[in-house]
């Protein structure tokens, strides 16, 4: 690792409430707006649906509930953040999305352990120091990960 | 040459294929399946020689001078299991060719046992004392019968082995041939003597070492092959859903053009809607195959397993052209041959059982597949030990999977042996009985849209029905709408649709059904179970089949009826209960497939 601390990765930021969070841009596909969401009764409760996206059945994940926060209806500025995880293709729908940053490898720090040991902090992997403030690094594979589903119920 | 090589290996595999099926046709005394076995033998031989495989081809060579014996001799089983162990041999071979193209492979002790079969058929070839060689005029007017005729004076005399070209060839009209015979020279040569139009003959004595030729089986080589293109089935799945995404995009179309008025549009998109229609009809035509590619292995295996287990088993096959789409024909293909194993290992008793019985000492199994309505229906059968209520019962009590009061119809606890973790076998043996499988079993068939049944008599037999729709990729479905979303029902569950009202809509004890013409039927309120709302009191039932028993859902609507595109569920979703996949409608939006036995339990067992 040590090699990469010279290197910067390029996030997406996007907006919960009031935290900032990032994910990796090599990770996305694309960002949408929410179009017509099918539900699917008994999925997990963090599954918003599906969509038709382009003829591909889309699943949404919503970080909110994912995150144990308070849901919020979808509005104005909600966007679906397209991810493409094992082979998957699944949706995130954040509050907004707000642009993208570049982030030197030396301003991320792991998240101290009094935080990563609670419950909803599981899916976090870092915090980005950037200028305007710090900025939360999710981790996908915890978030989109079935074995943590499991867990969860 | 690696180019030949994977077409070499699959045209090689499909004639070990054929080898296979039959010898166990010439066990049954059908002698006619030698030729077939030795022209099989006889091309792989010639390929291997082409592709430079020396020790797969010297091998080949062997089996054949067998073969050409055992078309006079009585076939025991001892034979075909040696000859058996031949095609084994040479599909190990092939297998090694595949991965290492290479043939070396130790086949001598099997090139001694059938080379020693074959002194034993030499011993017999020793009777042939007499070589008669005859020409008959070439002015003669019916060769043929001149030839039948020489042929029928001969055999007065003297005991015809065998000829050369073959007898059909000299009864075509041959000018000239040999034949090989046990007699009397003299009196050969003053029977031959006494026929018109002969223009010469020979009769020698000799000593046994001339064989009929071998390459007379060459010029016959009418093979049955398939007059077809081979496709990857992964290449059809690809079509498949490039029509599924037409078949959206010709939706949308269409609501584009009503919501613009425009004439021309709608014209075109007609024309466009019978094609993809025929399209579709034909992609799935190409999917469905005949079930005989999946069954035919089965009577080696039970053949095999017959005899480990020291049980005379008549296995026979029916509705072999049955058509079932690919995918759901290679998911069955493992179920079954579990099922038949369970037949073999524990549906059928030894001989000594079956004759203590009063049985006759040969069990039979038959496996069959039919068409029915919409549904392929495969049946396994035995007429073996069936199914011990009491033991089942007993046994599921031990292994904790009911309680002990808990009462169960006579069907539910002849279900429970497809429970994880079931086997009333006490001692598992390689085969079967460690209880792994059976559920197995059920899983499959119930994820391809199935049902299973279990119809047993204890001491009479076991046969177990399959009920599997023709295909999964594309099924006929109602779309309904429950609190304001269209879902989509499979109409092969349905069995009919009522309006409910106050009238016919009852509660009993808490507990809602449907009165339909004087039954009562169990009503499942779909807007309830999903969590979405009370909906209103009145909708639509939806009478449908759940192990036999009918069950109403209520829904809101019946909107339309249509061919959908089944997308199966994935990953967050793939264990979501009460949906087989989804599907997307002509207007983009997507609708959940509902899947009656997975929505309303299957809880019973735990």
């Amino acid at each position: 690792m040590q090699t990469m601390k010279g290197e910067t990765v390029q996030v997406i930021v996007f907006r919960l409430g009031e935290e900032r969070y990032g994910v990796d841009i090599s990770q996305v596909r694309e960002i949408i707006r929410p179009s017509q969401i099918t539900r699917i009764p008994n999925a997990p409760d963090f599954v918003e649906g599906v969509i038709n996206l382009r003829g591909q059945i889309t699943t949404i994940v919503n970080l909110r509930k994912r995150f144990g926060m308070p849901p919020k209806p979808i509005d104005n500025d909600t966007r679906i953040i397209v991810v493409e995880h094992n082979n998957a293709i699944i949706g995130m729908m954040v509050d907004t999305v707000n642009e993208v940053k570049y982030l030197p490898q030396r301003d991320i720090e792991a998240l101290p352990s009094i935080i990563t040991a609670r419950e909803e902090a599981r899916f976090l992997k870092g915090v980005g120091k950037l200028p305007d403030g710090l900025l939360i690094l999710i981790d996908l594979n915890k978030v989109l990960n079935e074995g943590e589903v499991e867990g969860i119920r | 040459m690696s180019d030949y090589r994977t077409e070499f290996l699959q045209e090689a595999r499909e004639y070990v294929e054929i080898m296979n099926q039959c010898f166990l046709r010439l066990e049954k005394g059908e002698k006619s399946a030698i030729d077939e076995i030795f022209r099989a033998v006889h091309t792989i031989k010639g390929m291997a020689g082409f592709m430079g495989y020396k020790n797969l081809e010297n091998f080949c060579h062997k089996l054949e001078s067998v073969l050409d014996d055992l078309k006079e001799r009585d076939v025991r089983e001892e034979i075909v299991d040696a000859l058996l162990a031949c095609a084994d041999k040479i599909s190990e071979i092939l297998d090694k060719i595949e991965s290492e193209n290479c043939d070396e492979a130790d086949c001598q002790g099997l090139i001694e046992k059938i080379t020693e079969m074959d002194g034993k058929a030499e011993k017999f070839t020793q009777n042939v004392n007499l070589k008669i060689k005859i020409k008959i005029c070439e002015d003669c007017q019916m060769k043929g019968v001149r030839n039948l005729l020489i042929l029928e004076t001969l055999r007065s005399v003297c005991k015809i082995k065998a000829t050369e070209p073959e007898e059909e060839k000299i009864e075509e009209g041959c000018e000239s041939f040999t034949i090989y015979a046990e007699g009397d020279p003299k009196l050969v040569e003053e029977a031959l003597e006494g026929i018109s139009e002969i223009e010469k003959f020979t009769v020698n004595e000799v000593v046994p070492e001339a064989k009929p030729g071998e390459d007379k089986v060459e010029e016959r080589k009418e093979i049955k092959k398939s007059e077809a293109v081979r496709v990857d089935v992964r290449v059809l799945d690809a079509i498949m859903n490039l029509i599924g995404e037409l078949v959206i995009a010709r939706g949308r179309l269409l609501q584009i053009a009503s919501k613009h008025r425009i004439q021309e549009l709608s014209e075109v998109i007609n024309v466009m809607d019978k094609s993809i229609t025929s399209l579709q009809d034909e992609v799935m035509k190409l999917r469905m195959v005949k079930v005989e590619n999946v069954f035919n292995k089965f009577p080696r295996m039970v053949r095999d397993l017959s005899r480990k287990l020291g049980k005379k088993i008549d296995f026979t096959m029916d509705g072999l052209d049955t058509e079932l789409d690919r995918t759901v024909l290679d998911e069955m293909s493992d179920a079954i041959m579990h099922l038949l194993r369970n037949a073999v290992d524990h549906g059928i008793e030894s001989p000594e059982e079956r004759l203590a019985a009063g049985k006759c000492e040969v069990g039979k199994i038959r496996l069959s597949a039919r068409r029915e309505r919409n549904n392929v229906i495969i049946e396994i059968e035995d007429d073996g030990r069936g199914l011990d209520i009491e033991k089942i019962k007993k046994k599921a009590i031990e292994k904790g999977l009911i309680s002990e009061n808990s009462k169960l119809s006579d069907e539910e606890i002849k279900m429970l042996i497809f429970v994880p973790g079931f086997s009333t076998k006490d001692v598992p043996t390689e085969i079967s009985g460690r209880g792994v499988g059976m559920d197995v079993v059920k899983t499959t068939v119930e994820r391809l849209g199935g049902s299973l049944k279990i119809i047993s008599e204890k001491g009479k037999g076991t046969k177990i029905r399959i009920v599997l729709p023709p295909t999964v990729a594309i099924i006929k479905s109602l779309l309904v709408r429950i609190d304001g979303q269209t879902y989509a029902v499979p109409i092969s569950n349905v069995i009919e649709a009522v309006y409910v009202d106050s009238g016919n809509y009852r509660k009993i004890h808490g507990n809602p059904f449907l009165l339909v013409r004087g039954n009562l039927i169990p009503a499942f309120r779909l807007s309830e179970i999903f969590g979405c709302g009370n909906g209103n009191e009145n909708g639509v039932g939806i009478i449908v089949e759940r192990e036999g028993e009918k069950v109403a859902l209520v829904v809101d609507a019946i909107v339309d009826q249509q061919e959908i595109v089944v997308k199966p569920l994935t990953g967050l979703l793939s264990k979501v209960r009460g949906f087989s996949g989804v599907t997307i409608l002509g207007d983009g939006t997507v609708a959940p497939i509902i899947d009656v036995a997975s929505l309303l339990g299957g809880e019973k067992f735990g």
